[in-house]
């Protein structure tokens, strides 16, 4: 923000500002490329229509014994499956209530004050994330999700004798703020994990190259830092897995599908990405519209989709907006396939949608959370659990799924790099660290390769609820390909 | 099957989305001359409220409505008309505009306390399962209610305000409020039912919108916004008119999603509210507007030129070490204020000396800041000079088809300016990332890029800005712009060129702001397009009216205040919590302290030299020939 406290006040007042952060409350969004990362894919050519998908599982319980970062207990641990292949368990290091934990402090040698942040007894992170501003507490699950796993593993010890701090910063929605507080917590905190905020590219110009930045890229330029680790990387371009379902289990649709999306800077590789991923399908892209920021009057594309016969519609937009479409095609008893990206995996829409988004379809890049049924998953269970106990009143949503998978992968490295942490330790430890999918709460992501992952949870409103469907228990279906634009 | 008719249909529906909208704010207008940009906060926190009563307590739907639209909302508009509005008589349009735009972010920030925005709700509509089928296309009860409601209230307020006593006092009071009590009719209390009104209004405009969009409170809250265009068609009186305004709105958005498609199509259809303000502001006939008050009723002593360069010199000094006093985490914000107070000196000019009201000074700023970044990222002079002649240039651009407005009807087409800016070029020109990179200048060789250097150089370039303004206000042209500031009619009646004149403070208000980016940008190093979005423009009013609209050390001032307020929340961060609340209370204060903190110290300073008493104050318009001076109440009300 250009005037320091408008991010708290004029901002919320503008307009498309407002909507771009509309657009990334709740869990997965348009202008946030990670609800592309759903369908991303590294490699790989497009599967036939109508193959079988191949599932991932992750590992079914908790691991009992570290392994060393990097090391990939799955088929795809140093390479990005290929078309349709199976990915296999996780290949990151596990982080489960046996793993030790207290290790360096009961034998005395951490090494003390071995980088910035770091002393004998503590490691200081920084943590970057839109907190206040348009949106208040818009991203402060990405805080949240670190502080929760912190907690977690502060309960068991803490990392070689160490406890784990979060040095929380907000950006107040402000370019100009995220890169101040990047630099400066660069100066004090040994890493930052977590961030999250749709200035990161901001704080990327000043983020020194030997700061591990684990954080969940939101920008080209943030993802594009060599000390980045995402733990769902993102590339331009969108998986083609979910279209290859539509396109499968509901003949004929594809000939007629409608792209309806809002449109920002950051967005622009996502969106051309999946009109890509469905025209390699041959999917007939009969209307698109790049809707306004305050666009409330979906009746008319209703109608031109109608007149158009439209039978196959994916939504790239705010929770609120998608809403609002299911709610403006059930009016007009419009029924075609309806899809979104994770950003429809939201309780704004099954409150304001009603019945109308009944059969809607969300393609999710982690675990289902929301239902007390998927705690069947221990990962989902733990996330569950320590969120609660370490931030209550923080509900549960996407950006604090990374917040919690970020600070996990960050936890493995700084175990991997042994009990003197140093800055150019966790770098290299992160560097193999080929794939990583939290123990199943994330679909498998490249860190290191930095490639996306194809995988995803299918999921569907039934009768007002999130369910899974066609997709195991636990498990993910990576049956697509990469399409970049 | 053709979808014309369909189309129609829907087109007529939210244009009646729109009129509704613009109702509350068209009735406050009409009916007691203050444009309320808190509308549609109102009507956001009527929906809220009506949410909380229905939903989260389980009253029946028609005992909230009672209690929202007949008692609560009534009683807010009262509350407001009696402790806000009221002593807002006779003040200048800035005043007027900064106190709504105070009350609005007010109202956001206690919606914000009351109702955690990152939870859920919705608001069912009523008779959730009726819908008509009409040819081509269904329509819900809720939206033929609200084409009822729009209807009904454009004809029965209609008749209200042009058949009862009671409505040809309301509006009586926007005419002359003194021969309205003559007449035997309590202006306070007719004004004081007028606002009731329009909150009521509003808060039934969004509990019937809130069902169809989001029950999200920023999206309420905005959604009034696309409805100016509707409410200008009907000049700002007319709800027939509003209604005609609305329906022309959305039929053409309507048509255009129906039949344009394309990247051009989708990239101006979101500006398309703000290109019909623009046209309606432009091209319809300006009904009766209040104008030609000069934004602040106290004027500074106008200062001799060897005075302000003394003054220019000792505030260089002194910001040089105040930049190595303090800390390191607080001068960030130290140079902002400078830059920020060196863009405000474009208001200053614009606003405090020629009385114009622009609501597009950010859309100058950024555009200043994209050029630089596009021709000096290397940060030479020539580049920002170049940037800030073609800054001159847009504004004179933007001045030529608003010559011949003024007031409000002006600041509306700058709004509607900025907003375009918004929509098509900061979204798409900025590229990749959407991000400027600022970089700082180099005077001669010399680089500024220490921290120090720059916050030497920012107080000198303040300095050098403050003085040319100065030397402006003693100047032929600065007794033109506060000729022009005090009375238009006077001016163009002994021939001084209006239009020059406004073109020519345009286009150099808009070169001081580009050239203000450029340090801005510098400073910050760099800058986002959500920086220079059209609300922030409202923002910079607001912070000059707080600190003194008529002087440079009122720019100074308030960006100062408002910069190192985030060095005082670092301190304290629970205000992070309520700090739109207290810049919301900040702006409303405004109302009771037109002349900003500047003015109440000088003319705290005159009372202790006892000369206030004696002395009538100066007057911006005794420019105008021949005038004598007029005591300052009267002359605000001239």
């Amino acid at each position: 923000m250009l005037l320091p406290a408008c991010g708290n006040m004029a901002s919320p007042a503008l307009r498309s500002a407002a909507e771009r952060a509309a657009l990334s409350q709740g869990s997965g969004t348009a202008s946030n490329p990670t609800a592309g990362a759903a369908l991303g894919s590294p490699s790989g050519a497009a599967l036939p229509p109508g193959s079988a998908p191949t599932v991932t599982l992750p590992q079914a319980s908790l691991p009992t014994q570290p392994l060393s970062v990097g090391q990939d207990t799955g088929s795809g641990s140093s390479a990005p499956p290929g078309p349709g292949g199976a990915t296999g368990p996780s290949g990151r290091v596990p982080t489960g209530p046996a793993a030790p934990t207290g290790a360096a402090s009961k034998t005395g040698g951490n090494g003390g004050a071995t980088d910035v942040g770091v002393t004998a007894t503590t490691i200081t992170v920084g943590n970057v994330a839109t907190i206040s501003g348009p949106v208040p507490g818009l991203f402060r699950g990405a805080s949240a999700g670190v502080q929760a796993y912190f907690a977690y593993i502060n309960s068991q010890g803490g990392v070689n004798g160490r406890q784990l701090k979060v040095d929380a910063h907000d950006d107040g929605f402000q370019c100009a703020q995220n890169q101040a507080q990047t630099a400066d917590a660069a100066k004090t905190d040994f890493a930052f994990v977590g961030s999250f905020s749709l200035f990161d590219n901001c704080g990327a110009t000043a983020l020194p190259a030997d700061v591990p930045d684990l954080s969940e890229a939101v920008s080209s330029q943030r993802a594009a830092l060599k000390s980045n680790y995402s733990v769902q990387p993102q590339k331009p371009g969108a998986a083609t897995g979910p279209f290859l379902y539509y396109k499968s289990t509901f003949a004929d649709s594809y000939q007629a599908a409608a792209l309806l999306y809002y449109s920002t800077p950051a967005t622009t590789g996502v969106i051309a990405g999946v009109k890509a991923a469905m025209q390699s399908l041959g999917y007939q892209i009969k209307y698109e519209r790049s809707v306004g920021a305050t666009d409330s009057n979906f009746t008319s594309d209703v109608l031109r989709m109608r007149s158009d016969g439209v039978k196959f519609v994916e939504l790239l937009f705010s929770p609120g907006m998608i809403a609002e479409f299911m709610q403006a095609a059930g009016q007009q008893n419009f029924a075609p396939v309806v899809s979104t990206l994770g950003q429809g995996y939201d309780l704004a829409v099954l409150k304001q949608g009603g019945s109308a988004v009944n059969g809607m379809y969300t393609a999710m890049p982690t675990a289902p959370f929301f239902n007390a049924s998927e705690a069947s998953i221990p990962a989902v269970a733990l996330y569950q659990t320590w969120m609660q106990r370490a931030a209550a009143g923080v509900p549960l949503d996407l950006f604090s799924v990374y917040g919690w998978t970020e600070a996990q992968l960050f936890v493995d490295a700084l175990r991997a790099s042994g009990p003197k942490a140093t800055r150019a330790g966790v770098l290299q430890a992160l560097s193999a660290v080929k794939s990583f999918n939290g123990d199943g709460l994330i679909a498998t992501g490249y860190p290191a390769t930095r490639q996306p992952t194809i995988c995803y949870v299918l999921v569907k409103v039934v009768n007002g609820q999130f369910q899974r469907t066609d997709t195991p228990a636990g498990g993910y279906r990576c049956d697509g390909t990469w399409q970049t634009p | 099957m053709s979808i014309v008719l369909p189309l129609t249909i829907v087109g007529v529906v939210y244009g009646c989305v729109y009129a509704v909208t613009a109702t509350g704010l068209v009735v406050t207008y009409a009916t007691s001359g203050v444009f309320n940009f808190a509308s549609g906060a109102l009507g956001m926190m009527g929906a809220f409220t009506y949410w909380q009563l229905t939903v989260a307590w389980g009253l029946p739907q028609l005992a909230g409505l009672a209690i929202v639209l007949l008692v609560l909302a009534p009683l807010a508009g009262a509350l407001i008309e009696r402790v806000l509005i009221r002593r807002l008589d006779g003040s200048s349009l800035g005043v007027t505009l900064v106190v709504t735009v105070g009350l609005l972010l007010a109202l956001i920030g206690v919606a914000n306390l009351i109702w955690d925005p990152s939870k859920p709700r919705a608001l069912p509509q009523f008779l959730p399962n009726d819908s008509v089928a009409l040819p081509g296309v269904n329509i819900s009860a809720q939206q033929l209610i609200i084409v009822g409601v729009s209807l009904s209230i454009a004809v029965v307020l209609r008749v209200f305000f042009t058949r009862t006593r009671v409505g040809a006092a309301m509006r009586g009071v926007v005419d002359d409020r003194r021969l309205l009590a003559l007449a035997g009719v309590s202006p306070g209390r007719a004004s004081q039912i007028a606002w009731a009104m329009g909150a009521s209004l509003a808060a039934l405009a969004g509990i019937l919108l809130a069902p169809l969009v989001t029950l999200n409170i920023l999206p309420l809250t905005l959604l009034v916004i696309d409805g100016y265009a509707a409410a200008v068609v009907g000049r700002l009186r007319s709800l027939p008119l509003t209604v005609v305004g609305g329906l022309a709105l959305g039929l053409a958005e309507s048509y255009s999603t129906g039949y344009l498609s394309g990247d051009l199509p989708d990239m101006l259809r979101p500006a398309l509210p703000m290109f019909l303000l623009f046209l309606a502001v432009v091209f319809l006939r300006q009904d009766r507007l209040r104008a030609g008050r000069s934004l602040s009723g106290w004027a500074p002593r106008t200062v001799s030129r060897r005075r302000s360069l003394v003054a220019g010199a000792v505030f260089v000094i002194a910001a040089t070490g105040a930049s190595w006093v303090l800390p390191g985490s607080a001068l960030p914000h130290f140079g902002q204020a400078l830059a920020l107070g060196f863009i405000l000196l474009s208001l200053v000019l614009l606003t405090g000396y020629g009385g114009q009201v622009s609501l597009c000074q950010m859309t100058f700023v950024g555009f200043g800041a994209y050029l630089m970044g596009r021709i000096a990222p290397g940060g030479s002079v020539l580049g920002a000079l170049v940037a800030t002649a073609c800054c001159a240039v847009l504004g004179a651009l933007v001045a030529i088809p608003v010559l011949r407005l003024r007031g409000l009807y002006l600041a509306l087409a700058t709004l509607a300016f900025a907003s375009g800016m918004d929509s098509i070029f900061f979204i798409h020109a900025l590229g990749d990332g959407g991000i400027i990179k600022g970089a700082r200048l180099r005077v001669g060789g010399l680089s500024f890029e220490g921290s120090h250097a720059y916050t030497s150089l920012l107080a000198a370039a303040f300095a050098a800005g403050a003085v040319v303004l100065l030397w402006v206000r003693r100047s032929r042209f600065g007794r033109r712009l506060a000729a022009m500031n005090d009375s238009p009619a006077a001016c163009a009646t002994l021939g001084v060129s209006i239009n020059g004149t406004k073109l020519a403070v345009f286009s150099a208000s808009a070169a001081l702001a580009g050239f203000g980016g450029i340090l801005y940008v510098g400073q910050t190093t760099i800058a986002s397009a959500n920086d220079f979005q059209m609300l922030n423009s409202l923002v910079l009013l607001l912070i000059l009216t707080l600190g003194g609209a008529a002087t440079v050390s009122g720019a100074f001032i308030g960006a100062l205040v408002y910069a190192m307020f985030p060095v005082i929340q670092q301190h304290v961060p629970s205000l992070g919590q309520v700090s739109l609340l207290l810049t919301g209370l900040a702006a409303i204060s405004v109302g009771q302290n037109p002349d900003g903190i500047v003015g109440q110290v000088a003319k705290r300073i005159e009372s202790w030299r006892g000369s206030a008493a004696s002395r009538p104050a100066r007057v911006a318009g005794t420019a105008v020939a021949g005038s004598p001076p007029v005591p300052e109440r009267d002359r605000v009300l001239a």
